[in-house]
């Protein structure tokens, strides 16, 4: 404990004590448990704005840290702190867990103090997991995280939502225990969980390969990269618009952070063995994905697999790294590329966020989420067209938006490389714009497709609310993106620097 | 109804282009900003028969161009004001040249069929034969059913008889026994 206010641990424990007072609420007083959740996500979104405003960009230290004896048999620490990387990904979860609140108001109905009180706890769960600087920390909390999703998808789902949630667990336990056993060797290595010390660990080619591809399959997974992607459209489908939005906005920024956290820094030399495995696979998340997301009938499903494109974007942009190095030799440029990543991923949380909230504004009305069965919507929801048109066009990377930001970063990163990694890369452009806008041209134009898309509302104050509010950041980091690359930069660089320099020299073999 | 736009755009353009013919191709305005290989600079040679914006009109008498654009209008006046029964029958005498020309050469049909359609049957292949078959089915829930039938097969074993357990306890002790002897 440094002495300073305890951000991070209030920020990890008051969303979750929150929540428990919700459940209780939705005993006692069943009318309030909206606005008590409200005020506790309002709450932890204030108590996150000072990590930013006093956040110190010139250094790639740990800030706001504290670390407390945990279980001291086993070198365990509570310990907490965020960087760069981990505290703009903090905010984007108090912010998303804000108007999911919000978004779920009216909507759910069934058990609505359980529904919010899961969001709540998982926001600390999550919250924690980006400022965990120990291992077995990291760990339960990453594992903790499953169990509210669980519910959210298992409670609030629809008709397949058994199937989907047991995909869902077992497909992220799976790669999440192949975590835990490197995590172990690591620590009988270092003979502590600390994160930053497995990082300074020297460590051989052969363990190192091993320890990459246990990790490499628990955030692969949650990221996700193909083939393992094939949990998330299921899970997308069958969640509740919340669920769908915290998945697809936080969730999967978890294995994209996880890679920058562990896999580089902890595994320079296997990473940049492999690199070829990792490009390849985002070469392919991109292109096939993008293919696939084109010709799907089921809106949820389109913005899903469109997800898996733009993640694949991202795990590209931080392994681009390694290819740079070897073709050039030096590392400019390789900072752009990982920048580009991490800017994609805080875009995309937005974006896909914002796109799975509209596709619940939809639902909400027709209870479908056929495309087929829409068409002219613009005629009778104004407000609501201009919404799904802007998040669309993001979600092609129009210039002015946030999604143009981090593609072009990574694809001009990626011609320093190779140019075919660019040329494949840079697919997502045309397949981004067919199935983005395609989609708005059969659901939004056109005449109006029949009698139930006729009678519906447009959105009231509170979706409006809902959706203005993503737009603000999509528009803001679109037009000027510095103050964001300002807080990642000094990260970002010390990252590469130390991920450039291998560890075999004098490695524990 | 477009007449006064086009006229409020026409007058402006001759004025502008007037004035600012001179500086902006043969003069400075432009600085060095763009760079043109000695070989392929037209419009050296252009300007060193360039006098003024009025000998350039007067000038341009001499050289066919006007007079092709003057046919160009004259003949649009003639077919689409004076004769207008003539471009239907001109269309219909020589229909194919017709229909490709106006269908724009069929470029935009077969980028549909090509482009837009080899998209969507590209997407269909990944999605039904790539996720939908050999991911989940034959992959996914391949495994899963997989160790369903080893479990059920092993379940065999378990017969609830102690004979035979015993039986199988005798088995594994002799490999066990025959293992360490010839070892």
């Amino acid at each position: 404990m440094t002495g300073h206010f305890p951000i991070l641990s209030l920020l990890l424990w008051l969303p979750i004590v929150g929540g428990l007072l919700v459940l209780v609420a939705g005993r006692v007083a069943p009318q309030t448990v909206r606005w008590l959740a409200l005020f506790v996500a309002v709450l932890s979104f204030a108590v996150s704005v000072p990590l930013w405003t006093q956040f110190d960009p010139t250094t790639a230290a740990m800030q706001f840290t504290e670390k407390l004896p945990w279980i001291s048999t086993f070198n365990v620490y509570y310990s907490l702190g965020v960087d760069g990387i981990a505290m703009p990904l903090i905010l984007l979860t108090t912010f998303i867990t804000v108007l999911v609140v919000i978004a779920g108001w009216e909507v759910i109905q069934y058990k609505t103090a359980q529904y919010m009180a899961a969001f709540l706890i998982l926001e600390g769960l999550m919250n924690g997991v980006f400022s965990a600087m120990d291992g077995m920390l990291f760990y339960v909390l990453w594992e903790a995280m499953l169990i509210p999703m669980f519910l959210i998808i298992g409670i609030w789902g629809g008709p397949r939502r058994v199937y989907a949630t047991i995909k869902f667990f077992l497909y992220t336990f799976l790669g999440s225990v192949l975590m835990l056993v490197a995590l172990i060797y690591l620590y009988l290595k270092a003979g502590s969980f600390d994160i930053l010390g497995f990082q300074q660990l020297q460590l051989g080619m052969q363990p190192q390969i091993f320890i990459f591809i246990a990790f490499l399959l628990a955030f692969a997974v949650k990221v996700p990269m193909w083939p393992v992607h094939t949990w998330l459209p299921d899970a997308h489908v069958e969640a509740p618009t919340g669920g769908s939005v915290i998945l697809a906005a936080i969730m999967l920024k978890m294995g994209g952070y996880g890679f920058l956290r562990f896999s580089l820094p902890i595994t320079p030399d296997a990473s940049h063995a492999l690199t070829w495995l990792v490009v390849g696979l985002s070469l392919t998340a991109i292109v096939y994905i993008g293919f696939v997301a084109v010709v799907q009938t089921d809106m949820k499903k389109l913005v899903a697999y469109s997800s898996v494109a733009h993640m694949g974007f991202v795990t590209l942009g931080f392994f681009l790294l390694f290819a740079i190095l070897e073709k050039t030799g030096g590392l400019s440029g390789t900072v752009m590329g990982v920048e580009g990543g991490m800017v994609q991923m805080i875009s995309h949380g937005f974006i896909s966020g914002a796109l799975f909230l509209c596709v619940g504004v939809l639902y909400d009305r027709l209870h479908t989420r056929d495309i087929g069965a829409y068409g002219g919507v613009i005629n009778v929801m104004p407000a609501f067209a201009f919404f799904m048109v802007l998040f669309a066009m993001a979600n092609c990377g129009l210039p002015g938006t946030s999604g143009f930001v981090g593609e072009w970063m990574v694809i001009l990163s990626a011609m320093r490389a190779n140019f075919w990694i660019a040329f494949l890369a840079a697919f997502t452009l045309f397949l981004g714009a067919a199935y983005s806008l395609w989609l708005v041209k059969r659901v939004i134009y056109g005449n109006i497709g029949n009698e139930h898309v006729r009678a519906m509302k447009d959105i009231n104050q509170r979706e409006m609310l809902v959706l203005g509010l993503c737009a603000v950041p999509v528009i803001l980091i679109g037009i000027w993106p510095a103050p964001l690359l300002d807080v990642l930069h000094a990260t970002v660089t010390n990252l590469v620097h130390q991920v450039a320099q291998t560890k075999l020299t004098g490695a524990i073999p | 109804m477009v007449t006064v736009p086009l006229i409020l755009l026409a007058i402006p353009s001759v004025i502008i282009g007037w004035i600012t013919v001179e500086p902006l191709l043969y003069g400075g305005w432009l600085g060095d900003a763009i760079h043109v290989a000695p070989a392929n600079d037209v419009l050296a040679k252009l300007g060193e028969e360039f006098g003024s914006p009025l000998h350039a009109v007067l000038d341009s008498f001499l050289h066919p161009t006007l007079y092709l654009a003057a046919a160009g209008a004259g003949l649009a006046w003639f077919l689409y004001i004076f004769r207008t029964d003539l471009p239907a029958k001109i269309a219909d005498r020589a229909k194919p040249l017709y229909l490709l020309l106006a269908n724009k050469f069929y470029f935009d049909e077969v980028f549909y069929f090509v482009f837009a359609g080899g998209t969507r049957a590209l997407g269909r292949l990944f999605w039904q034969v790539g996720d939908v078959t050999l991911i989940d089915t034959v992959a996914i829930n391949g495994t899963a059913n997989g160790i369903g039938r080893l479990a059920g097969f092993l379940r065999r074993g378990q017969s609830g008889y102690l004979y035979h357990y015993a039986f199988s306890m005798i088995i594994g002790l002799c490999i066990l026994l025959g293992w360490l002897i010839t070892r």
